[in-house]
C-alpha cells in the first residue's frame, strides 16, 4: 500500500490479471460473492422488472437532476471551479505520500492514533480490536462507503459487537439485511409503504396499531429509535470525506447530523477511510465542499459539515462529554494498485453520486444489479478494479457511452475513457464473447472494395426471403423491443457510382444564382 | 478568388506556397512584357495567353475538395438521407469548391474503439485519413462519427497500448501534425457546416435539385404518415432527438437547433429530458437489448409527448443510429409517427421518402432506371 515507507512500490492493478488469480482470502472476493446474486444480466432482469425500484429511480431521474441543474446554475461558474478542484485533487494524488505522512503527523500530534490497513480483512481487524480494547459491546455508525466495502459490520456482527447504522436509509437497509443500491441515497429502492410494514414488524415495542402513514410519522419514530442507539454505544464509527493535510483535520459531512452524534456521544471515535481521501489545505478541502453537495443533492452545501480532530493537548476539548480516544484507520484496498495504473483518475472521486443519477443504465436497472458496493458510472469503473474484471465483465460494458456521467462528474473524471480502458483489458484477456466479430469488422473497414462489396451483397440478400429469415434470427435480441430495419438493397455508394454523378468546381457555371449566394450545382456545372 | 475559404492542414499549406510561385511567375511576365512594350506586337497575344492559362491555373490551385464521410450506417441503412447531405452540401459550396464522395471510404472505426480493439481502430482511421488526405474539409452527417474523429481519432496510436494522454498534450510534444490528427482538424458534422455557411432552408429549392430525382429517395412505392396530412397544416410540429454525441462529442447540438429554427416549414415542439440517450449506443444495443430497450421506452415516451394538445407530426435527429432505434421502437409498439434524418427535413426531400424503418420495399430495377437518369443530361 502507499504507506510512506512502501510508497511507489507498484503492484499490478487487478484487473488486469486474470480473474482466477485474485487472493482468495480477500475480502473484496469475499464480498462480491456475497452481493453477486446471479449473473448481471438476472441482476439487470431484476431491476428491470421491478416496479416499485423503477418508481424510485425515476424519482432521482427527475428531482435530483433538475436540484443539481438549478445548484449549478446558481453557482455561475462550475466549470472554472471543477477544474480549479481537479487540479488540486491531481496535484493531492502527485503527492500523495507525502501528504500521507503530513497528516498522520499532524493527527498524531494531536492526540490521534493512525492505524494502516492493507486490505480490508485487516481494517477489520483493527476495528475490532479497538472495539475490544475499549469493551465495546454497542456501535453506532454513521453511513460510510468504505465500511461497505470491507463488509465491517458482518465482522462485527461475528465478532459479537452490535453496529447500528444511524443513517435513515441504511438504518432501513440494515433492517431489511440489504444491500445499498445507491451511495448517497443507500435505501432509494425501497417505498415507504415498505419502510412502514418494516417499521411495525421491527419496533415491537411500539403500539401496533400506530399509524405510519405519513414520512413525518416514520421520521419521528426512527429519530426515537436511533436516539436510544447513540445514548448507549460504547463507540461511534464515522468514515471521512476528506482529510486535511495542513491541518490533520478529517472532514465530514451529513445531512442528518448523525455522524456527529456518532462522534460526540460515545467514550472512542473511530474514522474509517481510504488513503486516497487526503487533500493538501483546509482551501482545497473547500473548493471541494462547494462542489459536493451541490453535485449530490443541490443543495449549496450540506446540512452539517464537521472538521475533526482529536482531542489536541492544549486544545480545550475536557468539557468531559466528548471522546476520549480518536483512531483513524486508513484503508488501503486496492488503491496503490490504482494508483499505479492506468486508472489514477479515478481516485480524484468525492463519491458525490451526480454519475449514477445521471446515468440511464443506472435508471433502468438500479443500483443492485451492479452487484457490489458502487452503483453507477463510478461502480462501472471501480468495481472491476476493485474486485476484478473477470467476474465484473459487463459493468464497463453495459454503457452506451453517451458520456452524461463525464459532463456532470465535479471531480471531471474521464469515466467513458476508463471504462472502454476495461474493455481494452477485457478484449486483450479474450474476455469479450464477440471479439471475432469485432476483428472480422476491423479487417473489412480496411479493404474499401470488399468492404463495399461486403454491403452490395448484404442489401441484395436482405430482400429475399431467405434474407429476411436470416436477419429475424441474427437479431432476435433486437427483435423483442423493435422492429427490424432492414438495409436499403443498394448502398448509397452503389447509387452514387450509377448516378453518373461527377464531383464539379463550385462556380463554373455561367451564372450564379439571383439570391447572390454563389452555390451552383454540379449539374449545371457539368452541364456548362 | 475564394481566399476566404477556410483552408485546412497540410494540404492548405503547399496550396498557399504554390500560389506563391504562380503570383511570382505573374509579376515576372508583366515586368518583361513592361521592358519589351512596343517592341513586338505579337508579344502582347503571347502575354494574354499566358494570363488565361495563369487564371485557369489558380482556379486548380485554389480549387478546394471538400470531402462527404457518408458513414457505413447512411450508407447502407439511409441512401435518401445521404442524397440530401449532398445537397445540402453543394448548395453551400463556395465557388472554387468541389464536393468529392472518395469511393475507398468505410467506416469510422467506432465499433472496434469501442470494443476494446484499439489497433484495430487505428487501422480502420488510418484508412480513412487515406481516404480524405487530398480534402480541405469533411463533412460527416453524424454527430457519433463526427465525435470520433474529432475528438477520438487524435487520441488513437499505432501500438498496441491505448494511448492516455488527450490530443492536445499530443501535439503540445512539438511533432508533426499525425494523419489523423490532420483528418480531426479537418472534420465538422453536417450542422456544423451548414450552420458556418449560413445556410438558408427557406431559399433551398429541393425540387430544382437533380440529386432529389435519384431513385434512392425518390421511389417510394407507397404512402407516408406525413402524406395522409393535409399539406396546410404546415409547419410541421418537429421533436428533434439531440444525440448524446452531438451533444458532448462535437458539439453540434445547438446548431441542429438552429437549422431546424430557420426553416419555415417545421417548428420545434420541445422535449422534456432532450439531453438523455436514447439506449443506442451502438453494440450496445446488440449486446443488452433490454436495457436499451428500457431507455429507449422512456426517449419515445418523451419525443411523442404532447406539448398544447398536440402531438409531435414527426421526429428528427442528425443521428441515423439513434433515429434507427428509434423508429424501430417506435413501430414494434405501434406508435405511427414517422422519423427524418435532419438533412431530409432541411432539403426537404423526406416528403418522397418513406420514413426511417418504414421499410421501402423498391425493386432494384427502378432504382437503377431512375439512376441513369440523373446527372448524366
Ligand atoms: S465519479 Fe464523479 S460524479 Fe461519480 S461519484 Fe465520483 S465524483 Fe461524483
Amino acid at each position: 500500500m502507499l504507506a510512506p515507507n512502501k510508497a511507489g512500490a507498484a503492484t499490478q492493478p487487478r484487473g488486469k490479471a486474470q480473474p482466477d488469480d485474485a487472493p482468495k482470502d480477500d475480502l473484496a472476493t469475499r464480498m462480491a460473492q456475497a452481493y453477486h446474486v446471479g449473473t448481471f444480466s438476472e441482476r439487470a432482469q431484476a431491476g428491470l422488472g421491478n416496479p416499485s425500484r423503477q418508481q424510485a429511480v425515476e424519482l432521482i431521474r427527475t428531482t435530483k437532476v433538475a436540484k443539481r441543474r438549478a445548484a449549478i446554475a446558481a453557482l455561475g461558474d462550475f466549470d472554472g471551479l471543477r477544474t480549479h478542484a481537479r487540479q488540486r485533487k491531481d496535484h493531492a494524488l502527485a503527492i500523495l505520500p507525502t501528504l500521507l505522512t503530513r497528516f498522520e503527523q499532524k493527527f498524531v500530534a494531536q492526540g490521534g492514533h493512525v492505524h494502516w490497513a492493507e486490505t480490508g480483512h485487516e481494517a477489520c481487524t483493527i476495528i475490532e480490536g479497538i472495539c475490544r480494547e475499549v469493551d465495546a459491546k454497542k456501535v453506532v455508525k454513521s453511513k460510510s462507503m468504505i465500511t461497505e466495502e470491507i463488509d465491517l459490520n458482518a465482522h462485527l456482527e461475528q465478532a459479537g459487537i452490535f453496529p447500528l447504522e444511524t443513517d435513515l436509509g441504511e438504518y432501513i437497509i440494515q433492517l431489511r439485511k440489504e444491500k445499498p443500491s445507491h451511495i448517497i441515497a443507500p435505501s432509494l429502492h425501497v417505498r415507504k409503504a415498505q419502510v412502514a410494514e418494516l417499521f411495525h414488524q421491527h419496533h415491537t415495542d411500539l403500539p401496533p396499531d400506530r399509524s405510519l402513514e405519513s414520512y413525518d410519522a416514520l421520521l419521528q419514530e426512527s429519530r426515537a429509535q436511533l436516539r436510544q442507539g447513540f445514548l448507549e454505544a460504547d463507540l461511534g464509527i464515522t468514515g471521512a470525506n476528506m482529510l486535511i493535510a495542513e491541518t490533520g483535520h478529517a472532514v465530514v459531512v451529513t445531512n442528518e447530523g448523525n455522524a456527529d452524534l456518532s462522534m460526540t456521544l460515545p467514550r472512542t471515535h473511530i474514522i474509517v477511510t481510504s488513503i486516497d481521501k487526503v487533500v493538501e489545505s483546509m482551501t482545497d478541502a473547500t473548493a471541494i465542499l462547494r462542489l459536493l453537495a451541490r453535485s449530490a443533492t443541490g443543495q449549496p452545501i450540506s446540512a452539517y459539515t464537521t472538521f475533526v480532530a482529536p482531542r489536541g493537548e492544549g486544545a480545550n476539548r475536557s468539557h468531559g462529554d466528548l471522546p476520549t480516544a480518536v483512531h483513524l484507520v486508513l484503508v488501503d484496498g486496492g488503491r496503490s494498485a490504482i494508483y499505479n495504473s492506468a486508472f489514477r483518475e479515478v481516485l480524484r472521486c468525492i463519491r458525490c453520486g451526480a454519475c449514477m443519477n445521471h446515468c440511464p443504465i443506472y435508471h433502468s436497472i438500479g443500483g443492485h444489479a451492479y452487484g457490489w458496493v458502487y452503483p453507477g458510472p463510478i461502480g462501472a469503473v471501480l468495481t472491476p478494479l476493485l474486485a476484478g474484471l473477470g467476474e465484473f465483465y459487463d459493468l464497463p460494458h453495459a454503457s452506451s457511452f453517451c458520456g452524461r456521467c463525464v459532463e456532470v462528474c465535479p471531480m471531471d473524471i474521464p469515466l467513458t475513457d476508463l471504462m472502454r480502458q476495461h474493455r481494452v483489458t477485457a478484449f486483450r484477456q479474450k474476455l469479450v464473447r464477440s471479439r471475432h466479430l469485432i476483428r472480422g469488422w476491423g479487417w473489412l473497414a480496411r479493404r474499401a472494395q470488399v468492404f463495399h462489396t461486403v454491403h452490395r451483397l448484404v442489401g441484395k440478400c436482405a430482400h429475399t426471403a431467405v434474407g429476411r429469415v436470416l436477419a429475424g434470427r441474427l437479431a432476435k435480441d433486437w427483435c423483442v423491443h423493435r422492429t427490424l430495419p432492414m438495409p436499403h438493397a443498394k448502398p448509397f455508394m452503389t447509387l452514387l457510382a450509377h448516378s453518373g454523378w461527377q464531383p464539379s468546381v463550385a462556380g463554373t457555371s455561367p451564372a450564379p444564382d439571383t439570391d447572390g449566394s454563389s452555390a451552383s450545382s454540379p449539374e449545371r456545372g457539368a452541364g456548362a | 478568388m475564394p481566399l476566404g475559404v477556410t483552408l485546412a492542414g497540410h494540404h492548405a499549406q503547399m496550396k498557399v506556397q504554390a500560389s506563391c510561385l504562380h503570383l511570382c511567375c505573374f509579376w515576372l511576365v508583366c515586368r518583361s512584357q513592361a521592358t519589351g512594350a512596343g517592341a513586338e506586337k505579337g508579344a502582347e497575344g503571347g502575354v494574354l495567353v499566358f494570363v488565361l492559362v495563369f487564371v485557369a491555373g489558380c482556379r486548380k490551385i485554389f480549387s478546394v475538395k471538400i470531402g462527404f464521410f457518408v458513414t457505413c450506417l447512411m450508407n447502407s441503412m439511409r441512401p435518401s438521407a445521404a442524397f440530401a447531405s449532398m445537397r445540402l452540401i453543394e448548395h453551400c459550396l463556395d465557388a472554387g469548391e468541389t464536393l468529392v464522395v472518395p469511393s475507398v471510404q468505410t467506416c469510422c472505426g467506432q465499433v472496434s474503439f469501442n470494443s476494446g480493439d484499439p489497433a484495430g481502430a487505428y487501422a480502420t482511421a488510418l484508412q480513412q485519413a487515406q481516404a480524405f488526405s487530398a480534402c480541405d474539409l469533411v463533412i460527416v452527417p453524424s454527430g457519433s462519427c463526427g465525435g470520433m474523429i474529432q475528438k477520438h481519432y487524435p487520441t488513437l496510436d499505432p501500438g498496441e497500448e491505448p494511448q492516455e494522454e488527450r490530443s492536445a498534450e499530443q501535439s503540445k510534444a512539438g511533432h508533426e501534425a499525425s494523419p489523423l490528427q490532420v483528418l480531426a482538424g479537418k472534420t465538422v458534422e453536417l450542422c456544423q457546416f451548414l450552420v458556418q455557411r449560413h445556410f438558408d432552408p427557406n431559399s433551398f429549392d429541393a425540387e430544382a435539385s437533380s440529386l432529389l430525382a435519384m431513385p434512392a429517395a425518390r421511389a417510394a412505392a407507397h404512402e407516408v404518415a406525413p402524406h395522409s396530412h393535409d399539406r396546410a397544416s404546415m409547419p410541421w410540429r418537429v421533436a428533434l432527438h439531440q444525440s448524446c454525441s452531438s451533444l458532448r462529442e462535437t458539439q453540434s447540438a445547438q446548431d441542429a437547433i438552429a437549422l431546424l429554427d430557420r426553416a419555415a416549414t417545421v417548428t420545434q415542439v420541445p422535449v422534456e429530458g432532450s439531453d438523455e440517450c436514447c439506449g443506442f449506443g451502438g453494440t450496445f444495443c446488440v449486446k443488452y437489448p433490454d436495457i436499451s430497450a428500457s431507455m429507449l421506452h422512456r426517449k419515445c415516451e418523451t419525443l411523442t409527448q404532447p406539448t398544447d394538445g398536440k402531438v409531435p407530426d414527426m421526429i428528427v435527429s442528425a443521428d441515423l443510429g439513434c433515429l434507427l432505434n428509434i423508429a424501430t421502437g417506435l413501430r414494434h409498439q405501434g406508435i405511427n409517427r414517422p422519423c427524418y434524418h435532419i438533412a431530409e427535413v432541411l432539403a426537404g426531400t423526406w416528403r418522397h421518402s418513406p420514413a426511417i424503418g418504414e421499410d421501402a420495399p423498391m425493386t432494384s430495377r427502378a432504382k437503377h432506371k431512375g439512376a441513369r437518369n440523373v446527372g448524366t443530361k
